[in-house]
């Protein structure tokens, strides 16, 4: 069972905010939480349940963003027209987390703030530049998600602090984008590395523009590949380029070893999975 | 601590109940209720036993703090008969011989019926995806595989008023 605390439950987001600030741990989906508490990680003293807050939960639009509420799961993602028809790099990464049961709980929010590197919704959205919002009792702050993240479990979320929203800008009909990961097997896997591309592709030219790249689960962060998509850019993307390109990858990781794979096959698997993701998008 | 009041509907009847917040929902269905039907695997949403249906979604009870059930559907395996009769998993699970143990089969018709719920005609592969999420160590899958496709056509023959 798990161990005993005391339970806050807000009508609004401006309770749910004061009980942020006296110390209190959110739970989102709590598909996270709910394991690190039976482990024993962690024991809060005071947990403020956000389910009931509808205003976070909502995926919603504007002329050029998709504003995603913290609290959207990622089988919402998943089910959405909107994010179907506008970000379909983000349902491609939120398909692939977890099993269907983890999906149908797990937040967004929950996803990012956890800030695990091999977080599946995370590199699509560092690949579209989103942004995250969070407030607080005293207001109101924007920042691009990329600089949210510092580290393994770290961000620059202050103590009283709830990220509330993911504002993300809408692809472009004719941007093509594809989300590699590779886990231990297909469902309930934590990545091993992963890829997240996008950009708007010319089939004649072979040029590609307004790329994004980021990688998963081979550095403390989830980080866009800039000097890939400097060459992205530059290059005819034919069979030799997107070859020469992808063998790249190595330089623009920072991996680790541990249970699941050595640093050396991860570095290799990032030129592998780019690899993969070029050909898909450009032959 | 101090206890909360939870609402919600379990396998169709209203219920409020007063309990300490830090039961899950699957020790409420099995401790409070009484259902048994629904078990615990892992505890830590790995295995898909504990799966129930809130709001018409899989989800792992085990992961579910009770008070996030407020004002939700809950559906249990116990809940999926209708007036004696076995809902169209239930009738084919037997029919096809998909049940060796029986521990994963309640999570496992859950996220059938999660999916038949959505899409009354599902694919191979549709079907493989929405059962990712429970593990079954005796049957080697096929012949669930095959349990759902028949309830699929069982239910859409139901649905069409007999018509096949």
């Amino acid at each position: 069972m798990l161990k005993a605390f005391e339970l806050i439950r807000p009508s609004n987001l401006a309770e749910a905010l004061a009980a942020v600030a006296s110390g209190a741990t959110p739970l989102a989906g709590g598909t996270d939480l709910l394991v690190r508490m039976k482990k024993g990680m962690l024991a809060p003293k005071k947990i403020v349940d956000l389910s009931g807050l509808k205003e976070l939960s909502e995926i919603k639009e504007d002329e050029e963003n998709i504003i995603l509420g913290s609290l959207v799961t990622h089988g919402d993602v998943v089910d959405s027209e909107l994010t179907n028809n506008y970000l379909p790099l983000l349902v491609q990464g939120c398909r692939t987390v977890g099993s269907p049961q983890i999906r149908n709980t797990g937040t967004l929010g929950g996803n990012i703030v956890n800030a695990s590197p091999a977080a599946d919704s995370v590199p699509p959205l560092v690949a579209l530049g989103a942004k995250v919002v969070l407030s607080s009792v005293n207001g109101e702050r924007e920042m691009k998600l990329q600089e949210f993240l510092a580290g393994p479990g770290k961000t620059l979320k202050r103590p009283d602090e709830l990220l509330t929203s993911i504002v993300v800008k809408k692809m472009k009909p004719e941007e093509r984008c594809l989300y590699r990961k590779l886990g231990q097997r297909k469902s309930l896997a934590i990545s091993i590395a992963s890829v997240a591309v996008k950009f708007g592709f010319d089939p004649e030219t072979k040029k590609c523009s307004n790329p994004g790249v980021a990688f998963g689960a081979v550095g403390p962060v989830v980080r866009r590949a800039v000097e890939l998509e400097r060459l992205l850019e530059q290059k005819k993307l034919d069979q030799q380029a997107i070859k020469e390109i992808a063998s790249k990858a190595r330089e623009f990781c920072d991996p680790i070893s541990d249970i699941r794979a050595s640093a050396e096959y991860r570095r290799e698997m990032c030129c592998s999975l780019l690899y993969e993701a070029l050909y898909e998008l450009t032959c | 601590m101090e206890k909360v009041t939870v609402n919600f509907t379990l396998n169709g009847d209203h219920e409020s109940i007063t309990v300490n917040p830090n039961l899950t929902l699957l020790e409420v269905i099995r401790d409070v209720f009484g259902l048994t039907g629904t078990k615990e695997g892992c505890g830590h949403g790995e295995c898909g036993a504990c799966t129930v249906l809130l709001n018409g979604k899989a989800v792992n009870s085990c992961l579910v703090l009770i008070s996030q059930v407020e004002g939700k559907e809950v559906t249990t395996i116990e809940g999926l008969s209708r007036d004696g009769s076995l809902d169209p998993l239930q009738a084919s699970f037997i029919e096809t011989g998909a049940i060796q143990c029986g521990y994963c089969t309640p999570g496992m018709i859950l996220s059938a019926k999660s999916l038949l719920l959505k899409n009354g005609n599902p694919s191979d592969e549709e079907i493989k995806t929405a059962i990712s999420g429970n593990l079954c160590r005796c049957t080697g899958y096929a012949k669930i595989i095959k349990a759902i496709k028949l309830a699929a056509r069982n239910g859409k023959t139901k649905d069409a008023g007999g018509e096949s």
